[in-house]
């Protein structure tokens, strides 16, 4: 057994080796040979620059690193890898900077791309991961330093404007609610909305006209109702109080939504009256509007449905009606956008076109589609146009006139299409001539 | 006794040569990883791949891991590997927050009350032919661990990443719908609400916990399931408050008794929450929360306000395909 053991401990170490995994590499490093591998660093380069081609510049970094390692002309690669390290660096501080600047000009959006295209670039670049944090990314806690003499109750009190919700203070930090705070102490806080102070409301009781119209000037209209009811009816100064107040009541209620409401108010007050025929038009307006927040609601349904195409024709159609609707504006951007999403990841270029004609100018979105697909299609109008010489070459006209016809469509500034697809016709109408 | 130290130097010479094949045979060409201070991220391995390698192989092989089968592909663009050939095996993640030059990652996540035929649900057989088409379509179905660690800019997902969640512990739920995900190799999240758990129709906790060792997340949904936005007529503030926080602690801490691990994940009850509800989860110790409605879900997007689409009976199958986005197109460059 003895004389074994030198075999047995070798075996045990290669049995080792396998076990820890390097008995692949072991294996393909025998097996590799120069040429394989000056082969592959020519493969790797050529990736590389492809990458770099494309915007990968990060992977085609990693792509130069790895060639470095296996290249017989390391210094060759030595100056790729510094150089595409320079332009990294460089698309990264000018991407920061030009966010920087659009935050300035309040262009958040905008601002919100640069940031990413940093990061996208350089994943460790940490002023633009903060932007994006603080920035684009919300959060409900927030922090808060507290001051000399500050209690749960002060901190409450100037977050909050309601120094009852001091029990959030101590339970968002772990504190008794009664425990005076050191200066310097960095309080977590949930994001709450700060309470308005209330308004003391002040009641006068003068005589009963008097106090009617009191109550009114406060717009306290039932008080004033109640009141004016109980003083003599056929006195010229109730009544005229009486449908002031209905008047201003059907007001109140119009821009409430109240609108049948408003309407009975309305009836009670004569034709005539001073502020009936504009309370009037207010309340025709309001039921208008009313109508069109229906409707809105109904595209809105549709678009959260996901049925963008039909949510995009109700909200146009309001638009036609009601020009100024900000709300229609908005969802209709936002379903034009989302319906041209929708054909893009079909890749139904032409119609994310057609949809993205009408596209807002604003919306950054949409003109980042828009220009997107624009490419695609340019690209894809080379590519038919290629495949339409194809068919010419063959003698194929009618195929090549079909395959110009698509490059047009696809791009209607291919120039060459247009002349190429002439030619073809007329040279087709001689051959068709010919007897 | 004599032949002792000759048989010592026979073994010293063994080992030596073993440990000098080991050292020579590690080489930088093989295996990109250095162990040196260079801040860069971690280089990929350059191996060399066999005859018939696919994708999955050379992840289990190099990343341990076959699921990461993904990032082998998308690294190097190409899903075929003809033996002998060089394929770069990325170690760490290449896209965090899953940035393009053309544009950003969203990750769609779906949300299911249940599966069944009352009223409104989504039948058995749809929920079929939805999850086939996912699986047809490329689509990677995550946990939301890896969703959580994505919106913190610290992995990375697979470019069609899918996370399904249910909001129900129903039993067709464990009968109907976890056999079909797990046959076509996907995960789900279950977000219950714990006073419902071994009630009739509803899952026992033995069934929870063996879903959760099949693989599933066990997520929480308050304890009775009601709304935490909503404050009866006449409800001290800090009455709700209370129990709005024991809702979610009592909820929380009966799934991690029974399951035996964090319970992380809260999906608001009704899908409604407002800044006080958020800042509440957070603190409580979960690490992300959803809600119930259409939206896109970008790295960036609030961690405690991560959209959920609805299914239900009334989506179609092109709906269906429509709420699956998962690029929003920008200028990155």
């Amino acid at each position: 057994m003895r004389p074994l053991q030198p075999v047995i401990a070798f075996i045990a170490a290669i049995i080792l080796c396998s076990c820890a995994g390097t008995m692949d590499s072991v294996s393909e490093f025998l097996s590799a040979d120069p040429q394989w591998t000056a082969a592959q660093a020519g493969n790797l380069s050529e990736r590389a620059r492809s990458l770099e081609a494309r915007g990968e510049l990060a992977m085609a970094l990693d792509h130069w690193r790895l060639v470095d390692r296996i290249a017989m002309d390391p210094a060759a690669v030595s100056r790729e890898i510094s150089r595409l390290k320079s332009k990294i660096a460089e698309a990264v501080n000018t991407h920061y900077q030009h966010g920087m600047a659009e935050l300035s000009k309040n262009r958040q959006a905008a601002a919100r791309n640069h940031f990413l295209a940093a990061l996208r670039l350089d994943p460790t670049f940490r002023p633009a991961l903060i932007q994006i944090n603080a920035r684009f990314s919300p959060f409900p806690l927030a922090v808060h330093l507290s001051t000399s003499g500050d209690h749960p109750e002060t901190v409450a009190k100037a977050v909050f404007g309601d120094e009852e919700k001091a029990f959030l203070v101590a339970w968002f930090n772990d504190l008794p609610v009664d425990q005076a705070l050191t200066s310097g102490t960095l309080l977590i806080l949930p994001k709450l909305k700060k309470r308005p102070t209330k308004k003391v409301r002040k009641k006068k009781r003068p005589d009963q006209l008097a106090q009617a119209n009191a109550l009114l000037a406060e717009n306290d209209l039932d008080g004033a109702l109640t009141l004016a009811g109980q003083a003599d009816p056929d006195d010229p100064n109730v009544k005229a109080l009486t449908h002031t107040i209905h008047l201003k009541k059907a007001t109140v209620q119009i821009a409430s939504g109240l609108l049948e409401a408003a309407r009975q108010s309305l009836d009670k007050v004569p034709d005539g009256f001073a502020g009936k025929h504009a309370a009037m038009e207010a309340l025709q307006t309001a039921l208008q509007k009313q109508q069109t927040t229906l409707v809105l609601a109904k595209a809105q349904e549709l678009f959260d449905q996901g049925a963008y195409r039909q949510s995009l024709e109700m909200v146009e159609r309001l638009l036609e009606e009601t020009p100024d609707s900000v709300d229609a504006r908005n969802l209709a951007i936002e379903a034009r956008y989302r319906l041209a999403l929708d054909h893009f990841d079909h890749r139904r270029f032409l119609e994310v076109r057609e949809v993205l004609e009408k596209a807002d100018e604003g919306h950054e979105a949409s003109i980042a589609l828009k220009e997107s697909v624009r490419t695609q299609l340019v690209n894809q109008a080379q590519i038919h146009y290629r495949n339409g010489v194809k068919h010419f070459i063959n003698e194929d006209l009618k195929l090549a006139i079909s395959e110009w016809e698509i490059a047009l469509a696809c791009d209607p500034n291919h120039d060459k299409a247009r002349e190429n697809i002439d030619n073809a016709r007329r040279l087709l109408d001689k051959i068709e001539s010919m007897p | 006794m004599s032949n002792q130290p000759i048989r010592h130097q026979t073994y010293r010479i063994f080992i030596c040569t073993a440990l000098l094949i080991g050292a020579v045979l590690l080489p930088p060409t093989i295996h990109g990883e250095e162990m040196n201070t260079d801040p860069s991220p971690p280089l990929p391995l350059l191996v060399r791949t066999r005859h018939n390698d696919t994708p999955a192989d050379i992840a289990q092989r190099f990343l341990n891991d076959a699921t990461k089968e993904w990032m082998i592909v998308e690294y190097n663009g190409r899903e075929a590997f003809p033996g002998g050939e060089s394929v770069m095996v990325p170690v760490a993640p290449f896209r965090p927050g899953g940035l393009t030059p053309d544009g950003y990652q969203t990750v769609p996540v779906l949300a299911y009350t249940d599966i069944g035929d009352s009223t409104g649900q989504v039948s058995r057989s749809t929920f079929n032919d939805q999850m086939r088409w996912l699986k047809t379509e490329g689509f990677v179905t995550i946990t939301p661990g890896q969703l959580t660690d994505f919106m913190e800019f610290s992995g990375q997902l697979p470019r069609r990443s899918v996370l399904i969640t249910f909001d129900t512990a129903s039993q067709s739920l464990y009968t109907t719908s976890i056999p079909i995900l797990k046959e076509l190799g996907f995960t789900a999240t279950v977000f219950l609400s714990t006073d419902s758990v071994g009630r009739k129709d509803a899952m026992t906790w033995d069934q929870i916990r063996q879903s959760h060792q099949d693989g599933f997340t066990i997520g929480c949904r308050g304890r009775s399931g009601r709304s935490l936005t909503r404050r009866t007529k006449g409800q001290a503030f800090e009455t709700y408050f209370k129990s709005v926080e024991s809702e979610m602690r009592l909820a929380r801490h009966a799934i991690e008794a029974h399951v035996g691990e964090p319970c992380l994940f809260l999906a608001y009850p009704h899908g409604d929450t407002n800044s006080l509800v958020s800042a509440m989860a957070a603190k409580l110790g979960f690490a992300s929360a959803f809600i119930r409605r259409a939206g896109d879900n970008p790295f960036f997007a609030d961690r405690y306000g991560i959209h959920r689409t609805p299914v239900d009976s009334q989506v179609n199958s092109e709906q269906f395909a429509k709420r699956l986005t998962t690029i929003i197109p920008a200028d990155l460059n």
